[in-house]
C-alpha cells in the first residue's frame, strides 16, 4: 500500500503555496524537501476501490444505491460498461502534525499542508496508473478520474461514495456534518472502464468547481490538475 | 449483569458471525442502511440470529451497528424504533435457549475532535440514547465494536456506566501495524478500558484471524481482562468483495487463540454460521490458560504508553502560579499560548505534563476541560490533572483521552473520600501528599505513616497499589535546612519498603537561593538515587534534563548510554553551528549593532525568530514598548507586506517574517505585564472559521499578521457556531469580526453567522475571506468587506481602528 506514495511533486507544492512564476529561494526548496520527507514518513496511504457494472440508462452502480448526477460525469461514463469507485487518503497522523505546527511553526504547517495535498493527489495518480495497467491488460480502457464537486457533479455525492465504499471502516475516512472528509487529505473519485479507448477529456478549467475564483486562472495559468 | 457473569464462568463464550455479510447475501445493496430491516423484515433478522444460535453462539449481536441518530438521519426511522425492533428480533431468536442478546454499537460515523468536529459530549449523548433504548428493550449486555477512536469508546463506556447497568464489551479494529486508523495501540486500549471498568476487551474486523493473532497476543499480555476476538474471514478481494479463507481454515486459526487462553470469540465480515460452527469445534479441542500479567504502573494516551519502569519526568510549566503571562493567557482564553507551552515541554523531553489552571476569578472546571482538550490536540503525552477541587479534577479526567494521574490527595479523610472515588471511576493513578490537616510532618516516619494511610484508603476504593504514587514533599532548603534529608529518607522508605512510586516537586528546594539550578539539580540527583521516579520539573531547563539523562546512564536504564550520547552529540553540533552562523548572518545584512531599526527590520525580513526576540529585549533598554511597536515593528512588517503585494515574496516568507515579529511581540507583552501596565492592544478582533468548516490555516495566518500589527485577536477556532461569535462580540464589545470559510458547503454557515450578528443589534464590521469567496458573494451575504489575504485584512483593520 505504501507504494502508493513515493514522492511529492515540488512544483505542485509551490503552486499551492501561491508561487506563480519567478525565482524560488533555495532555502524554501530545501524546506519543501524536508517537509516532503516528513509527509512521506508519516503518511499512511490507503486506497479502497470497488468495480461496478453500470446501468446504461440510469448510470446507477449495480448492487448499490449510488447514481452519479451531472452531465459531465455521465458524459464520461456514457461509453462505459463498468466503473471503479475509489477513495484514497494519507491518514490522520499528518493532520496531527499539521495541527501541532500550526501552534508553533505556521510556516512549516503551511508547507506541510501543501505537501500533504500534493501527496494525496500522488496516491490517486499511482493508483490510477496501476489500475490502468491492469485494465489495459484485460483489453479494456479507463477514463480520466472524476470527483464529486468537479464540473456539475454535486459535491454532496461524496457522501454517497463514502457510504458505498464504507470508507469509515475500510480506510478510516469519515464525513463531517458539513460533508468534509476527515482526514482532510482524502479524495473520492470515479473512473470509467470501457471497451474502446476513451478520448481523454480536454483538460480545461471550465470543468473545475473553482472556475470562478481560481487564483491561478486569474493570472492566466492553470493548476494543471484539470 | 448476573447472566453475563455466569456466562464468564464457562470455558468458552462463542459469539456470532457477520450480520452484514448475511444481509448482503440476502440482497442488501451497498450504501443502504441494514438497520432498517429490523423494522421492515424482522423475520429475516431473527432468522439470521437463529442460524448463529444453532451454530453455537452464546451471545448474538443485535442488528444495530449504525443505529445512532447521526447515521439514521434522513432514513425516517428513530433510534428507539430501530433498537426496540432489533432487540426484539434478537430476543425472540434466543427464546428457549441460554443465548444472550448484546446491543451492538458501532462507531458514530463522524470523527471526534480534534481531528473531526464532533464533540466528546455530543458523542456521549448519541451513545446514551442508544444505550437507554437498548436496556429498556431488554438487551443483556452492550458491545462496542469496530471502534477506531479510543476517545469515542470512552464516551460510549461512560454513557453505558452512567445510564445503564449493562455489562460492557469493547472491541476495536486495528491495522496490521498494531494501530487503529486514529493511531491507538492495543496496549493503550487495554490500559484505558481496564481503568474505566469494562468487562471484556478485544479486537474485531479489518484483518483475518492469522493477521490479528500477534495483536491478540500483545493484548493478552497487557491486561487481565477477558479478551474477545472477532476476525474477518481473511482478507477481501476488491474485485469480487469475497473473503479468502474457508470455515475450516478459520477454525484452525482460531484454535491458536484458545491455546493461549483466549476464550471469547466470534466472526466478523465474511463469516457465516458455518464459520462459527467450525470455530467452536476447533477451539474446544485446544483449551489453554491465559498467562498472568504482571502489575506495572502505566499511564498513556492512545498513541503513547508511559511505563514507570525508571525515572519519568513530569513537566510543570502549565501552571499559572507566579507566572503573569500564563495568567493573562488563561484570562484571555489564549489557548494557543498554552498549546505552545505543552509542545515546548514535549520537545524538551517531558514524559508527562502537569496541568494546573487554578486562578481566582476563573471557572476552574470549565477551564480544565478547555485546556485538557487543547493540550491533547497537539501533544500525545499523558497528563497529570493538578487541582484540589474534585469538580475540576473530574472535569479534566472526563475529557482526557488516556490514563492520567490525579495530583493530588493528602492524608485528610475528607479529601480522600471526595477524590479517590473520582480517581477510581476514571481509572486514573493518584498522587498522595504525605501531609494532612496538621500540615507537613517534620519527620520521615510521620510522612510514611500518612503514605500508608493513603494507600490503605486507595485500595479500599478499588484503586490498585501500582496506581498510587506518594509525594514526600520538598521543603525550601533555605528556610528549613534539616528537612531536605528527611524528604530523601521518606522517599527511600516509600520506594523500597512500601514498594510505591514517588513524586516530588523538585524546584521548590532552591527557592530564595542564588544559582538555584545547582541546588535543584543536586537535590534531584540525590532524590533519584533514593528512589524518586516521577520528578516534577521544568524540562526547559537544560541542566535539569541533563541530570535526568545522566542518571539514566548510571542506573542502567539507558542501555549503552544511547540516549545520553544522542542528547549530547546533537548539542555539540548545534553549538558549532551557532558559532559559525552568527557572523555569516551579520555579514549578509551589514547590520549595524547600534542601529536598532536596521537590525529588527532585517530580523523580521529574514524571519529570524531568536534574533528578533534578542534585538527587542535590547531595544527595551532605551525605548518603550509602544515606540518599538509603532516606529520599528510595524514599519518593518509594512515593508514585508509591500513586497508580498508586489509578488517579490510569497506566503511562506510572509509567515516567516510574521513569526519573527511575533517573538518580538512576546518580549514586549512580558515587559508590559511585568511593569503592571495596560496592554499593547490597538483593538480587539474576533476571528473564527465558521460552523462546519475545519480548515483553519488561512485563519491562523490572518491571526498572526493581525497580532503583529498590535491587535488583540480573540481566536474562536474552527467549526464555530454563530451563537458563540455573537456572544463573544457582545460580551467583549468587539468592533471587528473576521470570518473564514473554505468550502462551498460552509458558505451557508458564514451567511448565517453574519445574519445572527446583524440581528443581535451589536454594532460591528464584518470581514470575510476564504478560497471559495468572491467580493460579490461577500457583499451578497452582507459582509462589510472581502479580504483576499491577510494583508488586506490588516488594511481594513487599520481603517476601522485607525
Amino acid at each position: 500500500m505504501s507504494d502508493y506514495l513515493k514522492e511529492i511533486n515540488k512544483n505542485e507544492v509551490l503552486k499551492y503555496l501561491g508561487y506563480k512564476c519567478g525565482k524560488v529561494e533555495p532555502e524554501l526548496l530545501d524546506d519543501i524537501e524536508k517537509c516532503s520527507d516528513e509527509v512521506i514518513r508519516y503518511s499512511v496511504p490507503k486506497v479502497i476501490y470497488r468495480v461496478f457494472d453500470i446501468d446504461d440508462k440510469s448510470f446507477a452502480f449495480k448492487g448499490t444505491n449510488f447514481i452519479p448526477y451531472g452531465k459531465d460525469i455521465r458524459e464520461i461514463l456514457s461509453q462505459c460498461q463498468k466503473a471503479v469507485a475509489f477513495a484514497a487518503t494519507i491518514g490522520t497522523e499528518i493532520e496531527n502534525i499539521i495541527r501541532r505546527y500550526e501552534v508553533n511553526n505556521l510556516y512549516r504547517a503551511l508547507i506541510i499542508d501543501s505537501c500533504a495535498s500534493s501527496a494525496v493527489e500522488n496516491v490517486c495518480d499511482n493508483f490510477q496508473n496501476e489500475l490502468e495497467e491492469k485494465i489495459n491488460h484485460m483489453g479494456l480502457f479507463i477514463t480520466d478520474r472524476f470527483s464529486p464537486g468537479y464540473g456539475d457533479m454535486p459535491f454532496e455525492q461524496q457522501k454517497d461514495m463514502c457510504s458505498v465504499l464504507n470508507t469509515s471502516k475500510t480506510i478510516g475516512v469519515c464525513l463531517s456534518r458539513s460533508g468534509i472528509m476527515i482526514p482532510r487529505k482524502s479524495v473520492t473519485a470515479i473512473i470509467g472502464i470501457s471497451k474502446e479507448p476513451h478520448k481523454k477529456r480536454g483538460k480545461g478549467c471550465e470543468y473545475c468547481s473553482m472556475f470562478e475564483n481560481c487564483e491561478f486562472r486569474k493570472d492566466g495559468i492553470t493548476c494543471g490538475k484539470i | 449483569m448476573g447472566k453475563f457473569k455466569d456466562l464468564l464462568e464457562k470455558d468458552f463464550i462463542f459469539l456470532d458471525g457477520a450480520m452484514g455479510t448475511m444481509l448482503q447475501a440476502a440482497g442488501l445493496k451497498l450504501g443502504e442502511r441494514p438497520e432498517a430491516l429490523c423494522v421492515t423484515e424482522p423475520e429475516t433478522i431473527k432468522n439470521i440470529h437463529r442460524q448463529y444460535i444453532n451454530a453455537g453462539s452464546d451471545i448474538v449481536y443485535t442488528n444495530t451497528f449504525g443505529a445512532n441518530s447521526h447515521k439514521l438521519e434522513g432514513t425516517g426511522y428513530t433510534v428507539d424504533e430501530i433498537i426496540t425492533a432489533a432487540v426484539k428480533a434478537a430476543k425472540s431468536a434466543c427464546e428457549g435457549t441460554d443465548t444472550l442478546t448484546a446491543l451492538d454499537i458501532g462507531p458514530i460515523g463522524e470523527l471526534l475532535e480534534p481531528s473531526g468536529t464532533l464533540k466528546f459530549e455530543e458523542a456521549y449523548d448519541i451513545f446514551k440514547e442508544m444505550l437507554v433504548c437498548g436496556e429498556k428493550a431488554g438487551a443483556d449486555i452492550v458491545v462496542f465494536e469496530t471502534m477506531t477512536d479510543l476517545y469515542e469508546v470512552k464516551a460510549g463506556v461512560l454513557a453505558a456506566k452512567e445510564n445503564t447497568s449493562l455489562p460492557i464489551m469493547v472491541t476495536m479494529t486495528f491495522e496490521e501495524n498494531g494501530r487503529t486508523f486514529t493511531g491507538c495501540t492495543v496496549e493503550s486500549m487495554a490500559c484505558v478500558l481496564e481503568g474505566l471498568g469494562v468487562d471484556a476487551v478485544g479486537i474485531n474486523c479489518s484483518l483475518g484471524p492469522k493477521e490479528i493473532f500477534p495483536l491478540a497476543q500483545r493484548l493478552a499480555c497487557s491486561s487481565n481482562l477477558p479478551v474477545v476476538i472477532k476476525a474477518n474471514a481473511g482478507l477481501p478481494d476488491p474485485l469480487t468483495n469475497k473473503y479468502d479463507i474457508t470455515p475450516e481454515m478459520f477454525g484452525n486459526y482460531m484454535s491458536m487463540y484458545s491455546k493461549i487462553g483466549i476464550n471469547i470469540a466470534g466472526g466478523c465480515c465474511g463469516t457465516t454460521p458455518e464459520y462459527i460452527r467450525e470455530m467452536a469445534r476447533a477451539m474446544k479441542i485446544s483449551k489453554g490458560e491465559r498467562e498472568r500479567v504482571e502489575s506495572i504502573s502505566k499511564l498513556c494516551t492512545p498513541q503513547k504508553m508511559v511505563k514507570i519502569t525508571g525515572v519519568r519526568t513530569i513537566g510543570e510549566r502549565i501552571n499559572p502560579t507566579g507566572k503573569k503571562r500564563f495568567q493573562q493567557a488563561l484570562r484571555e482564553n489564549d489557548m494557543n499560548y498554552i498549546a505552545e507551552r505543552a509542545i515546548e515541554q514535549a520537545d524538551a523531553g517531558a514524559d508527562i505534563l502537569d496541568v494546573n489552571v487554578g486562578l481566582p476569578g476563573i471557572d476552574e472546571s470549565e477551564m480544565m476541560v478547555r485546556v485538557v482538550k487543547t493540550i491533547q490536540s497537539v501533544v500525545d503525552l499523558p497528563l497529570q490533572i493538578d487541582s484540589s477541587d474534585p469538580k475540576a479534577i473530574e472535569a479534566g479526567l472526563r475529557v482526557f483521552n488516556g490514563k492520567a494521574i490525579v495530583n493530588s490527595v493528602n492524608g485528610e479523610q475528607e479529601v480522600m473520600d471526595k477524590i479517590l472515588p473520582v480517581v477510581k471511576k476514571y481509572g486514573a493513578s493518584v498522587v498522595g501528599l504525605a501531609m494532612d490537616s496538621r500540615g507537613i510532618p517534620k519527620s520521615a516516619e510521620e510522612r510514611v505513616e500518612i503514605a500508608e494511610k493513603i494507600l490503605k484508603n486507595a485500595i479500599a476504593h478499588g484503586i490498585k497499589k501500582e496506581d498510587v504514587f506518594i509525594d514526600c514533599l520538598t521543603l525550601t532548603v533555605s528556610a528549613q535546612q534539616e528537612q531536605a534529608k528527611e524528604t530523601l529518607k521518606a522517599v527511600r522508605y516509600v520506594k523500597e519498603t512500601m514498594g510505591l512510586h514517588t513524586v516530588l516537586g523538585v524546584s521548590n528546594i532552591s527557592f530564595g537561593l542564588p544559582a538555584r539550578e545547582f541546588i535543584t539539580c543536586s537535590f534531584l540527583v540525590q532524590a533519584m538515587a533514593n528512589g524518586l521516579d516521577l520528578p516534577i520539573i521544568n524540562p526547559n531547563q537544560q541542566a535539569v534534563m541533563d541530570a535526568v539523562y545522566s542518571f539514566k546512564v548510571l542506573s542502567g536504564e539507558d542501555k549503552d548510554s544511547e540516549k545520553f550520547i544522542g542528547r549530547f552529540a546533537g548539542r555539540a553540533m548545534q553549538s558549532q553551528n551557532q558559532n559559525t552562523n552568527v557572523p555569516v548572518n551579520k555579514g549578509i545584512s551589514g547590520a549595524d549593532e547600534r542601529n536598532g531599526l536596521f537590525d529588527i527590520e532585517y530580523a523580521i525580513a529574514k524571519g529570524l525568530k531568536e534574533e528578533a526576540a534578542r534585538i527587542t529585549a535590547e531595544l527595551l533598554k532605551t525605548k518603550d514598548e509602544m515606540e518599538i511597536i509603532n516606529s520599528l515593528l510595524i514599519p518593518a512588517l509594512d515593508k514585508v507586506g509591500e513586497r508580498y503585494e508586489r509578488q517579490e515574496i510569497f506566503l511562506p516568507q510572509l509567515i516567516n517574517s510574521a513569526s519573527a515579529s511575533c517573538e518580538a511581540f512576546e518580549v514586549l507583552k512580558k515587559s508590559i505585564l511585568n511593569k503592571g501596565a495596560g496592554s499593547v492592544s490597538k483593538g480587539k478582533i474576533i476571528l473564527a472559521t465558521v460552523k462546519g468548516d475545519i480548515h483553519d490555516i488561512g485563519k491562523n495566518i490572518v491571526k498572526v499578521i493581525l497580532e503583529n500589527y498590535g491587535y488583540q485577536v480573540i481566536d474562536l477556532g474552527r467549526d464555530v457556531p454563530a451563537e458563540l461569535v455573537v456572544e463573544t462580540a457582545v460580551k467583549e464589545d468587539v468592533r471587528l469580526v473576521g470570518l473564514s470559510a473554505l468550502m462551498t458547503t460552509t458558505l451557508k454557515s458564514m451567511s448565517e453567522t453574519i445574519e445572527a450578528l446583524r440581528k443581535s443589534g451589536h454594532e460591528c464590521k464584518i470581514i470575510v475571506g476564504g478560497a471559495v469567496l468572491t467580493p460579490d458573494y461577500a457583499k451578497q451575504i452582507g459582509a462589510d468587506f472581502y479580504a483576499k489575504d491577510a494583508k488586506q485584512t490588516v488594511d481594513f483593520a487599520k481603517e476601522i481602528f485607525g
